[in-house]
């Protein structure tokens, strides 16, 4: 090795560490957005399953509202708030639509102190069963 | 010029090459690892979504059973239903087919890589949901 060189291999070494954590990172941050978007999709789905089964507007939103409180997101590994609209608008047309907003939290991630974090939004659409609309059938 | 002259110009001329090469192809690399989850993933979510969405629009159609008349599933209206259900998601694209009491939904989803331009998935499914028509209890449900 010359004179000049010296320290280089350090210098590469923490280049090349400091590179191949920040991928690291990418990589795990990817897939934990990944993750948080099944899982709004899915616990938008289950809420607007259970919401269809409601005689009227009232009990659908309370039905769908109630699915969503037993279910993570609200504190899972991949949403660590989440907020849900469960919209019985076009009830009497045949539809109901849960919107679920997912903050996905990195600060554990980054090490950073900081709150960093971003939130994705997904929703559903279920139709309704007309012959509980029609004749008032009670839910399962 | 001696040799060994050359040698050392040669030498000193690749400074820095290793130092170079990690700069560029490191966030090439990262970039290639960020793009590849987030885009395997986003196809396997799209997948998902083409199965998703074929079960939903046949329990949609399958549940318009005839409301005046003899029991049975009034196939105009559940397949007008099933379409409009399936119209919701302008990302599906698919067919319906009533089969008796039974709907039957093909569905198809494409995804395009966000970071691989040109790269593309396709996935289709299939779902079928019966009507179920009359009260049933319990005891009928094996």
């Amino acid at each position: 090795m010359r004179d000049n060189e010296r320290g280089a291999a350090l210098a590469e070494f923490v280049i090349t560490v400091t590179v191949m954590t920040m991928g690291i990172l990418l990589v795990v941050l990817a897939w934990r957005m990944n993750g948080a978007r099944l899982e709004a999709t899915d616990v938008a789905q289950s809420a607007s399953r259970a919401a269809t089964l409601g005689r009227d507007e009232d009990e659908a939103a309370s039905r769908g509202s109630a699915m969503v409180d037993g279910l993570p997101p609200g504190g899972s590994a991949e949403c660590s708030s989440a907020q849900t609209v469960v919209d019985v608008s076009r009830f009497q047309e045949g539809w109901v639509e849960v919107t679920v907003t997912c903050q996905v939290d990195f600060t554990g991630l980054t090490l950073i102190t900081n709150s960093v974090g971003m939130s994705i939004t997904e929703s559903w659409i279920e139709a309704v069963d007309p012959a509980r609309r029609t004749f008032g059938l009670a839910g399962g | 010029m001696l040799w060994w002259e050359l040698w050392g110009k040669r030498y000193r001329a690749e400074d820095g090459v290793v130092t170079a090469w990690i700069v560029i192809a490191m966030p090439v690399m990262l970039f290639f690892a960020f793009g590849l989850t987030w885009d395997v993933g986003g196809a396997l979510l799209a997948r998902a979504d083409a199965w998703d969405v074929a079960s939903a629009t046949a329990r949609a159609g399958a549940a318009q059973s005839i409301q005046e008349g003899p029991p049975g599933l009034d196939s105009a209206v559940a397949l007008s239903v099933a379409y409009e259900y399936l119209g919701q998601h302008p990302d599906v694209g698919g067919s319906v087919q009533i089969d008796g009491e039974t709907v039957v939904v093909d569905t198809v989803v494409s995804y395009d890589a966000v970071f691989f331009p040109g790269l593309s998935w396709s996935y289709t499914a299939n779902a079928t949901a019966e009507a179920q028509i009359g009260i049933r209890g319990p005891s009928d449900a094996g």
